[in-house]
């Protein structure tokens, strides 16, 4: 009896940790840059807010803590969030360990109406917007045609994500070969690099709501994602409706992947490898796995986001970091680890 | 009549699969569908747990249409236990066996203590509660069909279909896992499953159904059905029926080797 009450209870402990890591590491952030405010003074600053506290702070230290720091925070917590929750409800779906995020072509299309919105001169909040509706019209068009393919459901999504994927990366290829070289070249290659720097609370009140909305149903349903990863046919059979449940898995996952590419350009890697280092701790069990990976990607991004803006004078857009930290150890995962565990 | 199906017939466009099946199932019985490969007996599976649409006739559970219920309450009078494979994730047992629990459950909630004590109530009526906190993926295979038995179980269902179960499992397996599920008719579970070996039809079955070329050419006690033109009809083969320990076990083999 007490067996069963203490099932889950390690992997709950886990997730306790993981908490009090991140609400650590964003405290610690507040301290490094440039400009640096320790953490009792961000405390005081902060509760400055709700209640009066007499200031042992400059006035700078206050702005740069609002204006600067915690946007690019928050962001990095919010968009390491989304990518590998969408990374973790995708490899459920698909019944595969290796999908990622922008398997349904979410990033390609945010990469075109980024690029597109560059060219035509827009400003950085419609590039923002062109790329979100780019993103999702995407995903829309791949969900459509793979209901139109004979067979299995998953592999014509699969196949359609690959071919509409392939179709806007030409089309972001085009746009960059008609460009001007001098300033709209350089800010699309930027742009998909994949950045924070620059984040304001503006970008965060704009992606805040759709990246919400989609987190909070993978989040509910991660018991019912368990089941889907078995199968359609067992997923059927026991109960579960399988067809509507993965669309509102896809469109929830959608929306996060998104609104996070279109703040923060394409960050790649994170979806992946975040889900598989999150089973390495609390296991496959969805119910455990879906916050444990959404704390661990706001804990991780925050890191690297960390180490993109402090470690050298020039900034490293955080794309390229993500990837030289995720693919060496991605590889070290696949050649130590086939215990599947 | 626990399972009743109605002149059911299925063609996908180029190929008549099922032609005007009938059959009925008293509860607590052991069936087994005799078939060679390809004649439709995964079809018909499909048909009956609501899988396939588009199939012309009846499928009755418990006097229910099962074409007018949810799948939910579908989920909770028939189980499906599919042959040995692995999922795409390394699942514990105890959570694998909560899995069948969902169809109680809303869509965003996730098991609690109720569910638990089903799950282990499962594990032990299989009698393999031991395995509990093992991994679904580092247990011999004997033992993962016994977990998706006890799956089922916990689905809570008393209509239980199997396709194949003892299909890739080794001679002790086999034995194992077939007196388990004589067991569970014992408690009152209906079992219909699939079986390429005529011998375990001998050994276990309440009822013989033989299907062929998507029709049911036999149906009845093991006695009465199987017999060396029976065997000769559905694969081919000459076989030879025998008996030993006067007359308690029959089997066959084939005589041209």
């Amino acid at each position: 009896m007490d067996k069963l009450k203490n099932h889950g209870k390690r992997e709950r402990l886990t997730i306790a940790a993981m908490a009090v890591m991140l609400l650590g590491g964003v405290l610690l952030s507040f301290a490094l840059g440039r400009y640096p405010i320790s953490p009792r003074e961000t405390i005081g600053i902060m509760l400055s807010k709700i209640i009066h506290i007499e200031p042992f702070w400059t006035e700078r230290m206050a702005t740069v803590l609002f204006n600067v720091r915690l946007p690019r925070i928050l962001l990095a917590c919010l968009v390491g969030c989304c990518l590998s929750s969408a990374g973790a409800a995708y490899q459920g779906i698909f019944q595969n360990p290796m999908a990622a995020p922008d398997i349904l072509g979410a990033s390609a299309g945010a990469a075109f109406g980024a690029a597109l919105a560059i060219l035509s001169g827009a400003s950085s909040r419609l590039v923002s917007l062109s790329a979100f509706f780019f993103s999702l019209l995407t995903v829309a068009l791949v969900w459509l045609l793979s209901r139109r393919t004979r067979g299995k459901q998953i592999i014509g999504l699969v196949l359609a994500g690959i071919m509409i994927s392939s179709l806007f990366s030409a089309g972001t290829s085009f746009i960059k070969l008609v460009a001007d070289p001098t300033n709209q070249l350089p800010a699309i290659t930027y742009w998909l690099m994949g950045s924070l720097s620059g984040a304001k609370m503006s970008d965060i009140s704009f992606a805040v709501f759709p990246m919400l909305v989609g987190m909070l149903p993978l989040f509910l349903l991660r018991w019912r994602i368990n089941i889907l990863s078995l199968g359609d046919d067992e997923a059927r059979t026991m109960g579960v409706n399988v067809r509507r449940l993965r669309l509102v898995v896809i469109v929830s996952a959608t929306l996060v992947t998104s609104s996070a590419v279109a703040v923060s350009g394409t960050i790649g890697w994170v979806g992946l490898v975040i889900p598989h280092l999150s089973r390495k701790l609390v296991g496959s069990n969805f119910r455990h796995l879906m916050p444990a990976t959404m704390l661990f990607g706001a804990l991780f991004l925050l890191l690297v986001d960390n180490i993109s803006r402090n470690l050298f004078a020039v900034e490293i857009p955080i794309g390229i970091l993500t990837a030289f930290i995720g693919a060496p150890f991605f590889l070290s995962l696949i050649i130590r680890g086939t215990d599947r565990s | 009549m626990i399972l009743e199906v109605q002149n059911l017939s299925f063609s996908y466009p180029q190929r008549t699969v099922l032609r005007d099946i009938n059959l009925a199932i008293p509860e607590g019985r052991l069936v087994s569908l005799l078939g060679p490969n390809g004649t439709g007996k995964s079809t018909l599976f499909r048909c009956i747990l609501n899988l396939l649409i588009g199939f012309q006739g009846k499928v009755l559970i418990n006097e229910e249409d099962t074409s007018k219920i949810s799948l939910a309450e579908l989920a909770k009078l028939i189980a499906y236990i599919p042959q040995v494979h692995y999922p795409a994730f390394n699942y514990s047992v105890l959570d694998m066996v909560l899995m069948g629990t969902s169809a109680h459950l809303s869509a965003f909630s996730v098991p609690g203590i109720k569910e638990l004590k089903r799950a282990q109530a499962s594990l032990e009526l299989l009698g393999i509660e031991e395995l509990a906190q093992r991994n679904y993926m580092q247990i011999s295979g004997g033992e993962q069909q016994l977990v998706l038995i006890a799956r089922a179980i916990s689905q809570d269902s008393k209509l239980l279909i199997m396709d194949e179960p003892t299909a890739s499992l080794d001679f002790g397996n086999q034995v194992r896992v077939m007196q388990c599920i004589k067991n569970l008719v014992k408690q009152g579970y209906t079992i219909l499953q699939a079986t390429h070996n005529p011998n375990q039809a001998f050994a276990y079955s309440d009822q013989i159904l033989a299907m062929q070329g998507g029709k049911i050419i036999a149906d009845g006690t093991p006695e009465d059905v199987v017999n060396v033109e029976l065997i000769n009809e559905l694969y081919g083969i000459k076989a030879r029926v025998e008996s030993l320990e006067e007359g308690r076990i029959r089997f066959c083999m084939p005589v041209e080797i």
